[in-house]
């Protein structure tokens, strides 16, 4: 398009995806002397503007190979594109919540009522896989966001992972396992929230209905004493909602980005 | 020539440009690209992330200078970026000599 200053799109694209680098300024304009450099090289040999900065972006490579060369001398610190795994990452917010719902059914409910070990156990899996789907959701998508959540994400993944084992083999002790996991979710939400980086209701959804799952729990009281009327009412029944929501409205966002890896070109070393 | 073919060589090819003094990214791509006669064919964005990694490891140094309305940085070797490029420029020699033998068929020297 005539008019269109090619550079500067390229230069915004390169700020995005290095954003997170303390540098990025630095960085920025250093690259931009060098484009502006050799745009003017190829004007002064009677290049028309718009093609000389053509010439110029296509000698220098795409922002993602720029991007990529700095994450590598970085060992991946402050670079933030979607590529074909983080995009892939968006399958499993909500493949967690699809695990967690009937895995709680099962577990506190259906054995329960029937004494069936086989149905426990059954509720258990799914409650193991439900969380191992939570942890490699929030992993990726921290990837994604190239690691913006900053140390609470990396709290809030260990407190996740910590949830798994007993998940799966204590499943019974629910508020063990429970509250750990929701603790890591609150945390990994509230770092969300707090870099901008996803759809802020989406976060909110998430980290409350999580909340409001766990909440429901402690409310009731121990489960033989019928501990467990808030968890399959109306409080339980929204925060299942609100978190199944929220999941899903996160797995759509990583889901929905055209991943920038395809294709792209080597990083010297 | 590939870039593949530079890993583990870049460094050295960078310090080698920079010892010839202060020089701006574009000016020490320029020199790499005349110096080899444009035997390599890398994208030039990908070497400003090896000059800072340098930078980081202390064998270069730099500073901003200002002209035609933007701001431009401006590298230089170090006494540690010295020593560093003699060393590896030390590796290279007997590398080369050593892979030349090979290839070439020539005899290992007697030792003395």
């Amino acid at each position: 398009v005539a008019g269109t200053d090619l550079i500067t799109v390229y230069l915004t694209e390169l700020r995005r995806d290095l954003r997170r680098r303390r540098d990025v300024d630095d960085v920025v304009a250093e690259v931009e002397d060098h484009l502006r450099e050799v745009a003017t090289w190829h004007v002064e040999r009677g290049m028309e503007p718009v093609t000389a900065q053509r010439h110029a972006l296509g000698q220098f490579g795409t922002s993602t190979i720029v991007a990529r060369a700095f994450a590598r001398q970085d060992h991946g610190r402050g670079i933030a594109m979607p590529t074909t795994s983080t995009r892939r990452g968006g399958l499993l917010w909500p493949l967690t919540a699809l695990l967690l719902a009937p895995g709680f059914v099962l577990v506190l409910h259906e054995s329960w009522r029937t004494w069936d070990v086989g149905v426990f156990w059954r509720g258990a899996v799914l409650v193991g896989a439900g969380l191992t789907a939570l942890l490699g959701a929030m992993v990726l998508t921290r990837r994604r966001h190239g690691g913006s959540t900053g140390r609470r994400g990396t709290i809030a993944l260990v407190m996740v992972a910590l949830s798994v084992p007993p998940g799966l083999l204590l499943t019974w002790f629910t508020p063990i396992w429970m509250t750990l996991a929701t603790a890591g979710c609150v945390l990994f939400g509230l770092a969300l929230y707090e870099a901008g980086v996803l759809p802020r209701p989406a976060v909110t959804l998430f980290g409350a209905g999580a909340v409001i799952v766990t909440g429901s729990m402690w409310a009731g009281g121990p489960l033989e004493a019928g501990g467990d009327r808030f968890l399959w009412g109306p409080p339980g029944l929204l925060g299942g909602v609100a978190f199944t929501l929220g999941c899903a409205w996160l797995g759509y966002t990583l889901w929905s980005e055209q991943p920038r890896d395809v294709g792209a070109g080597l990083a010297v070393s | 020539m590939r870039a593949e073919t530079l890993k583990g060589h870049l460094d050295l090819m960078l310090l080698a440009v920079v010892s010839d003094g202060a020089l701006h990214g574009y000016a020490i791509i320029e020199r790499l690209r005349e110096r080899s006669a444009d035997a390599f064919d890398l994208p030039e964005g990908t070497v400003y992330p090896a000059l800072h990694r340098l930078q980081r490891a202390g064998y270069l140094d730099s500073s901003w200078t200002s002209g035609s309305g933007r701001r431009r940085r401006v590298y230089e070797l170090t006494a540690e970026g010295g020593r560093a490029l003699e060393r590896q420029r030390a590796e290279w020699e007997a590398f080369a000599a050593s892979v030349g033998r090979v290839v070439e068929g020539r005899p290992w020297p007697e030792p003395t």
